[in-house]
């Protein structure tokens, strides 16, 4: 499977670090020639390079610091930032052209400005610069980044969280320790160091490897189900009890219409049969006359029970309407009282209202004059005005309302009440005693049957009494049907709340059940990403050891101490469950490295990581040779030629490191990677002369405490180390292959 | 607080056009009973019944006037009861119940709440009434929801007094009471 490439193709800074002007270097793109390296003394700038790499990709800074850890060396050439005066400007600029296996990809470029806004002789820091800076400066910093659309048309993005969402989805932030590779950190594979290395070899397994996702889902699962059973804990529903209710509800209502059945029946028997007495005591004249006599009665009865009805619905109406205003006479009155005092005030419109109207009454005498008491018809218009105010809204709003208050004080006058109330009671009570006087009546008639005495074969007083006792029965079985239907009515409506509440629970209770399922299967979801996650994490400890180990025991001086390599012998190196990597020795002992063997074995794994990816993104190695010996630098030029191939390397060392060989044996760096046919391009940082302006020191033979003096060709003015304060220029580097 | 006088001088009255404007002012509103009271709880269900009980007092009737009697009645005896605090969570569970709309077309029931709640009101040292129902009708409702919540007590005690034969009778004894009738 081919793998994916990304590239850094230039780098371009302008007024950055100790750089003035604009710069530029360019890094190999080829497969072969993948090499480009950075040379320069110390100081001289290659970390400002790497760093300003770092800024330029995530608007960060590779070493943040703050007001206790900064210093006046910032982002902007400090020499350019000090020279400004008041309301002028300088802006430093670095510019990224990032490739992948396909060609150009995007260009992206962040600025930051520095404008003089006033004079000031204090000092303060500043997060944007990385340094103290003067106070009256304000920094301004700027992004852009060129992208390909759908359509393959270039477009340009300007806004910095997207563009750093850009990056960061193409090269991770917090997986940049491994693609810009500090070389200090292979000092953490020597022994005393072992935590750190522990934390970088995690790092690179958990984070390279994809795992994070995984550990994302197994901690939103385990939040999810953690937060389901908080919500419903307390919360448990069973619907058995509603069920008993509601079975119980519905069982009596059948039992009601099963008995109501039953009494109906026997009901309609018993009318069957009064009607078959009524039939056979219309067989004798004075048994129709009297039969006659009792329809007559009945029929009467039937339309005061009417009468009686009508009457009690009429009671029912009044005493539904009258009530909430009886009991509101007092609260309405008072209302009325305080829409006045607010109409006094001007604080609500003015209306016309059932006070005013009375008002004139009260003075007997209407505005044209007339006596009201000897005027009948005044009256009378001034009650029908009354009444259109009132009753018909000729205004609305609030003297709508004032109206209605009104109208409502008008209706409940105790008085008007009382006599509309005792009306009604009054008529209540006279149809009750028509009704009871009609009883009376009618069964005075059924007597008077059993009085006939015998007519033919018809014994009237056996026939009368049979009759009396079907009436009684029949009345008394209607009463029962007429109650149950009121009970199956009621238990009816028993039964549909009973069958709510039932329904309501039965909803709860399949939600909490969803829910226990839910937390079941994200248990689930949780307990397999788990144990997927050893697996994985097991496999990818596995392989990065196992190529980590190639490298290693390829590579290291005094191979054959180390164990052969699996399947031959146990694997020179190991990385435990806890990420511990250590070498063994041929019976599997963790075996003590050298500072030179322990570099070997940390490049090694920065290399190995690599191997669990599906991408080669570019390895820029800050120092990797620094503080180590001639034939240790030679054990990382070796690994980094042999193994690191189609990876684009750009190493930034010094030229002793690069260049030199040593007494005892070991040859320069550059002869191991190989100008000839690895190194694509050598780049040199430079010094100028601080007096005369872009003439480049030379490097002498000569040295102070071990460190190389540089002399300026043209005024002849020696400098060391601390004294090289002159612009910094990139060039390429004169190179002999 | 300002006395009318002041109030006069500095705004010049609330132009109230019409009883929907008010309710305007209650949009989204609920008439809501005390969830937290189990015994108002089951009142509001039991009382709710009797709009569908056959021959009984309110039956065809709708929530809306059951709420206007319980208010009534609250009122009549003085009595608010507030919304309880759950001794748990210590929330107050307001049961939504009636949508303040449903009283649209029930204009005298909306100007009894608003009479209740202008009594309610009035400035309580010099007693005269102010324009905070027409300022903020909410709280039009939420003095009378109080109201209701105590009247819903009472109305039940005289939908208890019903017989079979005379359904009415708590009724017919209240009207008595209130007319004085011997």
């Amino acid at each position: 499977m081919s793998r994916d490439r990304l590239l850094i193709k230039s780098f371009e800074i302008k007024n950055c670090g100790g750089f003035s002007g604009t710069h530029k270097i360019e890094f190999s793109i080829d497969q072969e020639k993948n090499f480009t390296i950075v040379l320069g003394n110390s100081g001289r700038g290659k970390s400002t390079i790497f760093k300003l790499i770092y800024w330029c990709l995530y608007g960060a800074h590779y070493d943040l610091r703050d007001e206790r850890t900064g210093s006046d060396e910032g982002l902007i050439n400090l020499k350019l930032l000090k020279s400004l005066q008041t309301t002028e400007n300088v802006t430093g600029t670095v510019k990224l052209i990032l490739h992948d296996q396909n060609g150009e990809l995007h260009q992206l470029e962040r600025s930051i400005t520095a404008t003089q806004l006033e004079e000031s002789s204090k000092k303060k820091f500043d997060s944007y610069n990385n340094s103290f800076v003067n106070a009256g400066l304000q920094m301004e910093v700027s992004a852009k980044i060129t992208f390909k659309d759908k359509l393959g048309n270039i477009s340009l993005e300007k806004d910095q969280r997207r563009i750093n969402t850009m990056i960061d989805e193409l090269l991770p932030q917090e997986l940049s320790s491994f693609f810009l590779f500090d070389g200090e950190k292979l000092v953490n594979f020597r022994p005393d160091h072992r935590d750190e290395v522990s934390k970088l070899i995690q790092d690179g397994i958990e984070k390279i490897s994809g795992l994070k996702i995984l550990d994302s889902l197994i901690l939103h699962a385990t939040k999810s189900h953690e937060g389901i059973t908080k919500f419903i804990s307390g919360k448990q529903v069973d619907s058995k009890a509603l069920q008993t209710i509601f079975d119980r509800i519905s069982d009596d209502k059948q039992g009601l219409i099963d008995e109501h059945a039953e009494k109906s029946q026997q009901l309609k028997e018993k009318q069957d049969e009064l009607e078959n007495i009524i039939e056979r005591v219309s067989s004798s004249k004075e048994g129709v006359r009297i039969q006659a006599l009792v329809n007559t009665e009945e029929s009467n009865q039937k339309k005061v029970r009417k009468d009686i009805k009508s009457n009690d619905q009429e009671i029912h109406r009044f005493l539904f309407d009258k009530l909430p205003e009886l009991l509101m006479f007092d609260t309405l009155k008072e209302s009325e009282h305080s829409f006045r005092i607010l109409e006094d005030y001007d604080l609500i419109p003015p209306s016309i209202t059932r006070e005013a109207i009375d008002k004139i009454f009260a003075k007997n005498k209407c505005v044209c004059g007339n006596e009201f008491e000897n005027n009948d018809a005044t009256w009378d218009i001034l009650d029908k005005i009354k009444k259109t105010i009132i009753d018909k809204d000729m205004t609305t709003g609030i003297t709508q309302g004032r109206g209605l208050i009104s109208q409502m004080i008008d209706r409940s006058k105790s008085d008007d009440v009382n006599i509309h109330y005792k009306a009604l009671i009054k008529e209540a009570d006279r149809l009750s005693i028509e009704d009871d006087a009609l009883t009376k009546t009618i069964k005075s008639y059924d007597k008077e049957i059993t009085q006939i005495g015998n007519v033919g074969k018809v014994d009237y007083k056996q026939l009368g009494q049979t009759r009396i006792d079907l009436i009684a029965k029949t009345t008394d079985l209607n009463a029962k049907v007429n109650m149950l239907q009121i009970q199956i009515d009621e238990k009816e409506l028993d039964r549909i709340k009973s069958e709510q509440d039932l329904n309501l629970r039965l909803k709860h209770e399949g939600k909490y059940n969803s829910e226990l399922n839910k937390i079941t299967i994200l248990k689930s979801v949780v307990k397999f990403a788990k144990h997927r996650r050893n697996v994985i994490v097991d496999n990818l400890v596995s392989k990065t050891e196992k190529v980590t180990g190639e490298y290693f025991k390829n590579s290291v001086p005094q191979a054959g101490e180390f164990a052969e390599i699996y399947p031959k012998g146990i694997g020179p190196v190991q990385i435990s469950s806890n990420y511990d990597i250590t070498a063994r020795d041929g019976d599997g002992n963790v075996k003590e490295l050298s500072k030179g063997q322990s570099h070997v074995l940390g490049l090694s794994y920065v290399s190995g990581c690599r191997s669990i990816t599906n991408s080669d993104t570019f390895l820029f190695i800050d120092s990797p040779l620094h503080n180590i010996s001639g034939d240790s630098r030679n054990d990382i030029a070796k690994i980094l030629s042999k193994f690191l191939t189609n990876i684009q390397i750009v190493l930034f060392v010094t030229d002793t490191e690069y260049l030199s060989s040593d007494d005892e044996g070991a040859e320069s760096v550059r002869k191991y990677i190989n100008p000839e046919n690895k190194v694509w391009k050598e780049w040199e940082i430079g010094a100028t002369c601080s007096e005369c302006d872009g003439v480049k020191l030379r490097k002498t033979d000569k040295k102070i405490d071990d460190v190389s003096v540089f002399i300026c060709d043209n005024c002849q003015k020696e400098f060391h180390k601390d004294t090289v304060t002159g612009p910094r220029i990139i060039e390429e580097f004169k190179r002999v292959v | 607080m300002r006395n009318l006088k002041e109030l006069s001088s500095e705004e010049h009255g609330i132009d109230i056009r019409d009883t929907k404007r008010i309710l305007l002012g209650l949009a989204g509103v609920k008439v809501a009973y005390d969830g937290t009271n189990t015994q108002t709880r089951n009142i509001y269900d039991h009382v709710e019944g009797e709009t569908r009980k056959h021959g009984g007092f309110f039956e065809g009737k709708k929530d809306t006037d059951i709420f206007i009697y319980a208010m009534c009645l609250g009122k009549k005896l003085g009595d608010r009861l507030e919304f309880q605090k759950d001794d748990v969570t210590g929330k107050i569970d307001k049961k939504a119940n009636i949508d303040i709309e449903y009283f649209a077309n029930q204009p005298e029931y909306v100007w009894m709440m608003i009479a209740t709640a202008l009594e309610d009101t009035k400035d309580p040292q010099t007693g005269d009434p102010t324009m905070d129902v027409f300022k903020n009708p909410k709280i039009i409702v939420e003095i009378c929801q109080e109201y209701a919540n105590a009247g819903m007590h009472e109305l039940i005690k005289i939908l208890d007094k019903r017989s079979g034969e005379d359904p009415f009778r708590g009724f017919d004894l209240k009207i008595r009471e209130l007319l004085k009738y011997e």
